[in-house]
């Protein structure tokens, strides 16, 4: 009995330094080791480790990569930075550059990038922008998003109505008018099956309140500012395609099946692409329909607008080996084989835009037209959001610039009330506005 | 006469009871089988195609029976990491924690020291302590300690003990007379010899229904996973399934999600259909006399 | 002489007793102060603070402003009034079982079989079931509205997507998780009960009814208690579920329960003062209410002696 508790005890205790063992270390020795933590989806996890193993053949290198979905990354790397144990390069967004570089996690990279003779200049300008603190960068950008409108070309074939034109985005009432034209029924039992969009909240509502000049924060991003004229007529707007007019599926609809997946299934003509999406929404088994891009509908400024997002490499302020670091950064960001890669030129799937500008303009522009990248025609829409031209802007969420985002959650917890008539947008306003307002006091107020 | 008048009687009675019996046994399964209802949903589903769940009309039977769906979620790598991941956990924590538990079992039990009560009462207290105030702290103990990238958060409380355990097994010795301590002591049995040839024996089906429990508390936890891992590779079972859930929604492959939550449920209800005498009684003393 | 003696011999046996009987509940002693003691004093302090994670926790200390501010906290007061409608949970689930348990303490074949499929829920995995379950009440595919639909003809309600059904949906969840439970529990329960009592009562004419009001609930009252504070423990720590059924907390925080919202000021928005502090007040929220229950068993629950 003895000898058995003892070995059963052993046995534990081997395994549990096995487990210590694997955990801590998996690097090989002699080499140096480059740590990384970065999120994405499967596929993108699988090109993130083919480019690290590019990484480590071109360095002689070792790098210790760590991925995760892109919902727990902050978590994950809150926990890093409470245990003081950050990886040598990981996310930041522009929302984080200042608390990382406060608290001392991120690393002023521009003087390595020079020692290294590594240059900026192919990379856009107003992203860098916002990694940079007068005028010192912390960040080189992963990627420069933009969260454009898409329309299904074979419900429009199918109902006989023109495309879009890229060039004219519609104005609300014109984009309520065609809307109708496809919300119907179409088996004939007597329930609405296809609509003339759908509409996801936290990321659909954004574009009605900035066409219309109105935004949610003041220009210090300190005050609430929703209950502006401009604010709640573009709220009014909003919440009257689902209410008055009924062309997007109801809030219960929504509930049964989101509106991404009504999206994918053919149900509705309208719905949003981010520059992510392409690849997917190309791939037929995923999306079986033609497709094109298209801008978001004008409000009173006549300018279609929409967020972008970036994300950007950070290097560890503490790192062992800066320059290594700092190379890794740089290859993610601008090496010219990943932006291929990314962007689709030489997989045929695309997940990003270039980063390198004279990329985007030349190699991949090329690569769509000659067929060789499955793209949407109307490829400009995402560049007229990113640089603002053309009648299109593409602005940050206001949530970027303030410490969380809790008090934008607080608006969009319940934005469903108004959609399903319960609640007024007056009443949505005044009820919302003091609890935005305190959740955002105690956001700055935790980091001052 | 009279003597059958009784029997008849009787066997009236006794044709009521069966009456009874079988109107109350029919409630009984009708509400058995509303329990277990859902669970055989989320069989058939796994079998159904995409298209089958989401269709308006209500349906059972998988038609066509996909089976291929199984084979999908045993051949993602995260699965089965998964399961290892949770079984790394159990292996070290039951083994440690079930001799650690049983021995200060039988200390709280048998033996005379200082402040023992005192100790005793600090561990109940603990019972009523929500996890939610100690996780943060925990948390961090575990990242500053660097322990986050492995799966030792999770094994190491557990080498110390439970405490409901130690309680369990503690009620479970108070009907073994003190006689036996003295005896093995006149017979000059020091304290350990003590233990494991004599109380042990004695607690062994106790404690290997406790281990069981442990087992699929072990396997079916899900926050301190979530709050203490952060390395993927490190991710055990419960957080797989979880993620899966929120991965594979996005394209509607609920068959996926419900094959993978079955294959999660297949451990737990192996052993309890085993066990599920042991399982009961014990449950039924801790619900009862505790 | 030889009586000393005996006595310093008594005191060596009684010492080394001392010794492994200390020794024996070391281990599970430094998990409690690791695991236990060790936190509580940290989440204490760190409820004083306005650490983040990220920041110095002890220069951010600002005394007892995180708990003056959770008073005013009205979603604070919202999730815990949330977590406390879901207890309802609880004497559903006692009545259920007293019921059902009843119907099992007789002896039918293939009652035991019966058992077994009432218990399976309790003994399954909370992610899957609620995943499993978050389907059932889906609006329009659900389990539940397809059956509503089949039957009445008319649309059932949008379970997990409204305020009040959001509720409803809960509790028959957590009953339907815990019946087994109940039921295992006050079957044994009233198989404890001597069979003379009801015996005793029956030829004073007593049945049914006054039967079950006088001797049965009375004397399965330790199962009721036991259920009552374990439920009431656990239902304060309501997580899992929530998080995977409705993971934005329902439509205006209807469906978010006290560690839902704790959880996600501490991993999330990064408040981990506040979320200690909340913590704190959870726990002695917990101490309260177990400590009126202790108190108060004696007025009703009843012993077999």
């Amino acid at each position: 009995m003895k000898k058995k508790v003892i070995s059963a005890i052993l046995v534990a205790a081997m395994m549990t330094g096995c487990l210590t063992a694997c955990g801590a270390d998996g690097g090989a020795k002699g080499k140096q080791t480059v740590s990384i933590f970065v999120f994405g989806n499967d596929q993108e996890q699988a090109i993130y480790t083919d480019m690290f193993k590019a990484f480590e053949e071109a360095n002689n290198c070792t790098v210790e990569a760590q991925m995760c979905i892109k919902d727990d990354y902050n978590t994950t790397l809150t926990g890093m930075m409470t245990a003081k144990d950050l990886p040598d390069v990981f996310y930041m967004g522009p929302e984080a550059v200042s608390q990382y570089v406060a608290n001392g996690y991120a690393m002023e990279i521009t003087p390595v990038l020079d020692e290294l003779g590594l240059s900026t200049d192919d990379l856009p300008q107003d992203i860098l922008a916002s990694y940079s603190i007068d005028g010192k960068l912390y960040g080189l950008p992963h990627d420069a998003s933009v969260f454009a409108y898409a329309y299904n070309k074979d419900l429009f074939d199918a109902e006989g109505i023109p495309y879009p034109d890229p060039n004219k985005p519609y104005t609300y009432e014109e984009f309520v008018e065609i809307c109708q034209k496809f919300t119907k029924d179409t088996d004939g039992d007597g329930e609405i099956d296809q609509w003339g969009m759908g509409a996801a909240n936290p990321f659909m509502f954004y574009q009605y309140v900035w066409s219309n000049g109105a935004s949610f924060l003041s220009d210090d991003y300190k005050t609430v500012t929703i209950d502006t004229p401009e604010f709640k007529d573009a709220l009014q707007k909003y919440v009257d395609l689902t209410l008055k007019y009924g062309v997007t599926p109801t809030v219960e609809q929504d509930a049964s099946l989101g509106v991404y997946q009504r999206w994918l299934a053919g149900q509705e003509a309208f719905y949003a692409c981010g520059t992510w999406d392409v690849a997917a929404f190309m791939d037929k088994e995923v999306f079986p329909y033609e497709w094109d891009l298209c801008g978001y509908p004008t409000l009173s400024t006549g300018i279609s607008t929409t967020w972008c997002g970036t994300v950007g490499y950070a290097v560890n302020a503490s790192t062992k080996n800066k320059d290594l670091a700092t190379k890794l950064a740089y290859f993610m960001s601008a090496d010219p084989d990943g932006n291929r890669t990314l962007s689709g030129i030489t997989t045929g799937a695309s997940i990003q835009l270039p980063n390198l500008i004279s990329m985007a303009n030349g190699e991949f522009k090329d690569a769509i037209a000659d067929g060789s990248l499955p793209f949407p025609n109307n490829t400009e829409v995402f560049f007229n959001y990113l640089n603002g031209s053309d009648g299109y802007a593409g602005k940050f969420m206001e949530s970027t610039y303030t410490p969380n985002g809790e008090w934008i959650d607080i608006f969009f917890n319940s934005l469903d009330t108004v959609k399903n008539g319960s609640v007024t947008v007056d009443d949505y306003i005044a009820q919302m506005q003091p609890q935005m307002q305190e959740a955002l006091d105690n956001a700055w107020e935790s980091v001052q | 006469m009279a003597n059958k008048k009784d029997i008849q009687s009787s066997g009236g009675r006794y044709k009521k009871e069966r009456r009874m019996d079988a109107v109350v046994f029919v409630l009984l399964a009708i509400g058995a089988v509303a329990m277990v209802f859902p669970l055989i949903y989320m069989i058939c589903a796994s079998f159904m195609t995409r298209n089958q769940i989401l269709s308006a009309d209500f349906s059972l039977i998988p038609n066509p029976v996909k089976h291929g769906k199984y084979l999908e979620v045993l051949s993602k790598p995260e699965f089965i990491r998964g399961v290892r991941n949770t079984l790394l956990v159990e292996v070290p924590v039951l083994v440690v924690g079930a001799f650690t538990s049983s021995l200060a079992a039988f200390s709280f039990s048998k033996l005379r020291f200082k402040g023992k009560d005192a100790i005793f009462l600090g561990f109940l207290a603990t019972m009523m302590i929500p996890f939610a105030v100690v996780m943060i702290p925990q948390y961090v103990l575990f990242t500053r300690l660097g322990l986050t990238n492995n799966l030792l958060p999770l094994i190491l409380p557990g080498l110390f003990g439970n405490v409901s355990i130690i309680f369990f097994l503690r009620q479970n010795l108070t009907s073994v007379p003190y006689e036996f301590v003295e005896a093995a002591k006149i017979d000059g049995c020091g304290y350990f010899k003590m233990y494991y040839s004599i109380f042990l024996p004695l607690m062994k089906g106790a404690l290997m229904t406790q281990v069981i429990l442990w087992f699929m508390g072990i396997w079916n936890d899900y926050l301190a996973p979530t709050i203490f891992v952060s390395k993927d590779k490190w991710y055990t079972l419960q957080v797989v399934i979880r993620q899966f859930n929120a991965t594979y929604a996005v394209n509607s492959d609920y068959p996926l999600i419900m094959a993978a939550s079955v294959l999660s449920l297949i451990p737990t209800l192996l052993l309890f259909f085993f066990f599920q005498r042991y399982i009961i009684e014990s449950l039924a003393i801790s619900g009862v006399k505790g | 002489m030889s009586k000393r003696n005996e006595k310093y011999k008594m005191s060596t046996a009684a010492r080394k007793e001392n010794r492994y009987g200390l020794a024996f509940v070391t281990p599970p002693f430094i998990g409690f102060c690791l695991f236990m003691a060790f936190p509580i004093v940290f989440a204490f302090i760190a409820s004083l603070t306005k650490w983040n994670g990220m920041n110095n926790m002890l220069d951010n200390f600002v005394g007892l402003r995180n708990y003056i501010k959770l008073f005013t906290d009205e979603k604070f007061w919202k999730v815990l009034l949330n977590t406390i409608i879901y207890m309802i949970g609880i004497p559903c689930g006692m009545i259920l079982g007293v019921v059902i348990a009843l119907g099992m303490n007789r002896k039918i074949r293939g009652i035991k079989v019966l058992r077994t499929m009432y218990y399976i829920p309790v003994i399954s995995s909370l992610v899957a079931v609620s995943i499993l379950w978050a389907w059932v009440f889906n609006y329009d595919y659900g389990l539940f509205n397809s059956i509503i639909k089949a039957v009445s003809g008319v649309h059932g309600p949008n379970w997990l997507g409204d305020e009040f059904w959001v509720k409803v949906s809960m509790i028959i969840f957590m009953t339907w998780k815990g019946l087994g439970t109940a039921i295992i529990l006050y079957l044994s329960g009233l198989q404890s009960i001597p069979r003379d009592y009801y015996e005793a009562a029956k030829i004073d004419g007593a049945s049914g009814w006054t039967l079950f009001k006088h001797i049965t609930w009375p004397l399965v009252s330790p199962v009721t208690f036991y259920l009552l504070i374990t439920g009431i423990i656990g239902g304060f720590q309501v997580f899992v579920e929530i998080v995977v059924m409705v993971p934005n907390g329902g439509l205006n925080y209807s469906a978010a329960t006290v560690v839902f919202y704790l959880y996600e000021k501490a991993f999330t928005n990064n408040q981990m003062g506040y979320a200690s502090a909340m913590a704190f007040v959870l726990a002695i929220i917990i101490f309260i209410v177990t400590a009126i229950n202790f108190v108060g068993q004696n007025k009703w629950v009843k012993t077999i002696d």
